[in-house]
């Protein structure tokens, strides 16, 4: 029989991270993947002949930086473009963007509001701090005890009084962002409506909360936790890989590749072998044994254990507890294949701000609305949309001269109250963004070349992400830090020996993408330095 | 300006429960008192009014959440003159078929419970358990009046000793979660759902579904443990101001009705006394204010004596209220489809199930009248006959969710909104609507102008996550001045509570100087 010292489960990108950070410490690792092509959410399909789309790609916040420098990433031959912070195109034409350098962003801020310009410091000073605080707090998982006894607890807290070691002010602060609405939040600061929704439509993306709902503003320090040290003093920049998602991909398989790793593509793993509760390889779906000293599991919680084990062999209670992980989707996607390149010509000549991303949004209540409309499993009457144009970074996706845009419809119900989502409510949606679209580049519905509606339910098929849930778990304080994946569990141990979540599914969620991976290595690699 | 004759020792502005429970603390502590109330009333929103000749009720709140006996001796209530009409009185979830139900409190209870919801009586036994243990750590971290620091975070983890670690571990998964889906979790009956539920979100802006909220519920169960259950006082709650103020004037405390404050006088970075709306100058070197501390902050002493960050903050806390009442005078007794009669005193919640509760507040969020509006009522003349005449009756509604910006605007829509209150009792009462005499409505913008509370924010059932990390304690940047208003204690709707944690705190100070 085969045998590695240790598995990796899906090649997405946590699963890739973990991979490499165990090939660099000299284990030896297999990674298997039951699609063609590594890249999980992030591989791309053909949506018409010569046009590819990645079925996701990152958005705010972008990739850590300390993970690129861990990973030595920049010698596998990535490199990073520093993206400026986005943009949000309002229905009524006019726009706002962020900016990295300071006077710009204060300039854009003041065509709004005078008094929002001179709210901006204030703002982000309390960002970066509410990032410094988190940060540690994100990075540092692997420290997260695992025990479940009084001292594992009071080092949690411990933990949590480490990373506030910066005054009581801020760590009331910190707290104030993890209870309060985003709404709320940003009304501390701000008075323009198109400010606050700007900010607010940034972070609302790929979540399961409102911009009212509690704790919602929590996320608008998202794109801050990746921003430590730039001192431009405008928006935080966003770090993507130079040449799309696929040669971040392709960089981590060399990484992978350099230290002796392997992968396998078309590979599904059906089965995980276990005695005793301690796990010792993987069963393929053609029956191959592949032996293991320690499998990670990429996938999310609620697969990693529903459908790679059988249910009787996990232990009592185990089942249920995973049963109740809150997954929910609420994010479509609509790809569109063009024949020219987009122009949004309500926007400045070149504005550099594009490369963060586009939103369509409105204003926070008509966001909330929407929010209201998911919750209610309707389909969302006016919802926030992220646009990316992925080929502007990556040529070779669609063929010269033309382009593939991908649009991220927020709030949209994985099932609909009244019916299923058939073929004429999955167009209506595709017709709606269309229709958005065409308000903020008029025109761009006659470059359509083909068009692809992909819903909640498509991810699941697809790529196997449980409700399609991108965030691998929602995001509400109840299943982050201690209590992701499960509370009393905790970390990336599972109750069953050898064998580690390794996805988003554990802490620290989507926070910071790829972290999760890197976070899960270290955890395995402790422990194996333990038992020498 | 003249300064007026008579010296005190401490000036109260405000003349609600909190401030006059101040005041009768400081006369305790043989300091002597003035408390100055801007309208003619003593009591703020705990007062007794009429809905027409001959007919009582309590105007806007109609319930003691909790008085603790401390406060009562402390301050002898009982030789004031307030009798309870009814203590520690059950809350029955409402149910349109007539088979309403008690939420437990005792074994009789929850044997009652288990007569229909077997399933739900046996897990409402561990619930319960579970919830007060939580609710009991955390009583004197959620009820104390200091913002807890790092210290205090430890003692908690010590005092969680060392077999209770999962107690521990339960709690930080349990605090940032939905009461709707711990409920959703435990129970099946909608109906007890439904009536957990309200009472956790009652008179805040979030729904059952809004993170957060079971820290509401804890913080609901840790307020209500510190009195002796619900009471409803003879008289109305106007009784209970009145059994107050004479707390105070038993100390030799002086109490002036219509007195508005103009503004607060500074000398050398110390208060020095007050200035009322007729010019005259009160001097005292302590003033404590139970109005609004933005009011009191910024109106009254302006935001030059405050630093610009403090000023920033004070100036962002806007308040909404979300509670509308609704007072009714009935020629008899609503029959409430099945509801035994001993229970008619009781109190009585509209809330069938959790989506009704989770619409309500959706509808509260887009600023418009719920179709199903959920409902608190109270029939306090089935257990206080002399607040109606023989036969006849008052019945007080509390309707959360009511928006004080409501789309379209109040005054247009008084009446769809109590056609809609109405119709919805007699869902539960038919003869409801037919026995009808006259009615009143307080909206949240109606209880605004008429008390002076501020967006009509008067509930104090809540408290907020992010209240939390929010300026607590009555202290102030200003030597002398002392703040007891609203959300400065995390336990403002137990009576007294926030008088005496203030005349504590300024004894303590007073002692270390």
């Amino acid at each position: 029989m085969e045998r590695h010292d240790a598995i990796v489960i899906g090649a997405g990108l946590n699963g890739l991270t973990a991979a490499a950070s165990l090939a660099r410490a000299g284990l030896g690792v297999l990674v298997l993947d039951r699609n063609a092509a590594p890249g999980g959410l992030s591989a791309s399909h053909e949506i018409a002949q010569g046009f590819r789309v990645p079925r996701y790609v990152l958005g705010a916040g972008g990739l850590p930086a300390r993970l690129v420098a861990d990973l030595d990433l920049a010698r596998h031959g990535l490199r990073f473009i520093r993206a400026e912070g986005g943009v949000t195109i309002f229905p009524d034409g006019c726009y706002h963007a962020s900016y990295r350098d300071g006077d710009v962003h204060r300039r854009e801020l003041a065509r709004f509001s005078r008094r929002d310009a001179d709210a901006w410091t204030r703002y982000r000073r309390d960002m970066l701090r509410a990032a410094r605080a988190l940060t540690p707090l994100l990075e540092g998982g692997a420290e997260f005890p695992v025990a479940r006894g009084l001292s594992a607890l009071r080092a949690r807290l411990g933990l949590a009084g480490q990373a506030a070691a910066i005054g009581a002010d801020e760590r009331r602060e910190a707290l104030r962002l993890w209870a309060l609405p985003a709404a709320d939040f940003l009304d501390g600061y701000f008075e323009s409506d198109n400010v606050k929704a700007h900010l607010a439509a940034a972070a609302m993306m790929g979540g399961t909360l409102g911009p009212l709902s509690p704790a919602s503003a929590g996320r608008l320090a998202t794109p801050w936790l990746a921003a430590r040290g730039d001192a431009y003093g405008g928006a935080p920049d966003i770090l993507l890989p130079h040449g799309g998602p696929a040669a971040l991909t392709s960089a981590l398989v060399a990484v992978i590749e350099a230290h002796g790793g392997r992968l396998r593509m078309d590979a599904e793993v059906t089965d995980v072998a276990m005695r005793d509760l301690k796990v010792r390889g993987v069963v393929l779906a053609n029956g191959e044994e592949i032996g293991a000293g320690v499998v990670l599991s990429g996938l999310d919680l609620k697969r990693s254990f529903l459908s790679l084990f059988q249910w009787k062999d996990l232990p009592d209670g185990l089942v249920s507890r995973v049963g109740r992980f809150s997954m929910k989707g609420a994010t479509a996607k609509v790809n569109l294949a063009l024949d020219a390149a987009p122009v949004f010509p309500g926007l400045p000549e070149g504005c550099p701000s594009i490369a963060g991303g586009l939103r369509l949004a409105g204003s926070i209540g008509e966001m909330q609305r929407a929010f209201d409309d998911w919750r209610a499993h309707m389909p969302p009457r006016n919802p926030p949309i992220e646009v990316l144009i992925p080929s502007l970074s990556d040529a070779t996706l669609a063929p010269a001269g033309c382009h593939v845009l991908s649009a991220l419809v927020q709030y949209v119900p994985e099932a609909l109250h009244d019916g299923p989502w058939n073929e004429e409510r999955r167009e209506a949606l595709g017709n709606l963004v269309v229709a958005r679209l065409e308000v903020a580049s008029p025109g761009i519905a006659s470059r359509i070349v083909a068009r692809e509606v992909l819903l909640a339910a498509d991810l699941e098929d697809e790529i196997g992400l449980t409700a399609g849930d991108i965030a691998h778990g929602e995001t509400t304080l109840d299943q982050m830090f201690v209590n992701r994946p499960l509370p009393g569990t905790g970390g990336y141990d599972t109750e069953l020996e050898n064998f580690h979540v390794c996805s988003p599914s554990a802490h620290p969620g989507p926070l910071l993408p790829g972290q999760a991976g890197v976070n899960a290595a270290a955890r395995v690699l402790a422990l194996h330095r333990k038992r020498g | 300006m003249a300064w007026g004759g008579r010296k005190y020792d401490a000036i109260v502005i405000g003349g609600d429960l909190n401030g006059l429970a101040a005041a009768a603390y400081l006369g305790r502590a043989h300091q002597r008192v003035l408390v100055l109330e801007e309208s003619a009333k003593l009591g703020g929103v705990a007062v007794t009014g009429e809905i027409m000749p001959d007919y009582s009720i309590s105007t806007v709140a109609h319930l003691v959440e909790a008085l603790p006996r401390g406060v009562e001796r402390d301050l002898k209530l009982a030789k004031h003159g307030l009798r309870m009409a009814a203590r520690d009185i059950p809350t029955v979830a409402l149910d349109r078929d007539g088979k309403h139900f008690v939420v437990p409190r005792n074994r009789k209870d929850i044997a009652a419970l288990a007569a229909t919801q077997p399933r739900d009586a046996a897990a409402w036994r561990a619930f319960d358990k579970r919830m007060k243990a939580h609710a009991a750590l955390l009583a004197p971290l959620l009820l104390a009046d200091a913002v807890p620091d790092a210290s205090n975070l430890r003692r908690l983890v010590w005092r969680a000793g060392w077999n209770r670690a999962d107690r521990l571990g339960d709690l930080l998964h349990l605090l940032p979660q939905s009461i709707g889906d711990l409920l959703d979790a435990e129970f099946e009956c909608p109906l007890l759902k439904g009536a957990l539920a309200l009472d956790a979100v009652l008179g805040g802006a979030d729904g059952p579904y809004a993170p957060g909220t079971v820290l509401r519920l804890l913080h609901r169960m840790a307020m209500r443990g510190l009195g002796r259950g619900l009471s409803i006082p003879l008289g109305g709650l106007g009784a209970l101001t009145d059994a107050l103020a004479a707390a105070v004037a038993a100390q030799r405390g002086e109490i002036r009705t219509g007195a508005r404050v103009m503004r607060l006088l500074v000398e050398d970075g110390a208060i020095a006394g007050v200035e009322t709306s007729d010019g005259v100058a009160i001097a005292a070197p302590l003033v404590v204010s139970s109005v609004d501390p933005r009011l009191t902050m910024l109106g009254l002493l302006g935001a030059a004596h405050l630093e610009t960050e403090e000023a920033r903050r004070l100036d962002r806390t806007s308040r909404s209220g979300s509670v509308a009442k609704v007072n009714l005078a009935l020629d008899g007794l609503p029959d409430f489809r099945g509801l035994a009669p001993a229970l008619c005193g009781a109190r009585l919640l509209v809330a069938p199930s959790l989506d009704v509760v989770d619409h309500a507040a959706t509808d509260f969020g887009q600023r418009e009248l719920s179709s199903e509006p959920v409902m608190e009522i109270t029939i306090p003349s089935a257990v206080d006959p002399a607040l109606a005449p023989a036969g006849h009756h008052v019945v007080s509604v509390l309707v959360p969710f009511m928006p004080h910006d409501l789309e379209g605007g109040w005054p247009a829509r008084r009446d769809e909104f109590m056609q809609r209150v109405i119709k919805t009792i007699a869902q539960y009462a038919p003869d409801f609507p037919d026995r009808l005499i006259a009615g009143d409505v307080l909206t949240p913008p109606d209880i605004e102008t008429r008390f002076g509370l501020p967006g009509g924010d008067w509930y104090r059932g809540g408290i907020r996550a992010a209240d939390l990390a929010g300026p607590r304690g009555p202290a102030t940047p200003v030597s002398g001045l002392w703040l007891c208003g609203p959300g400065r204690h995390p336990a403002e709707s137990v009576t007294g509570l926030a008088g005496r944690d203030m005349a504590e705190a300024f004894a303590a100070e007073r002692g270390h100087r």
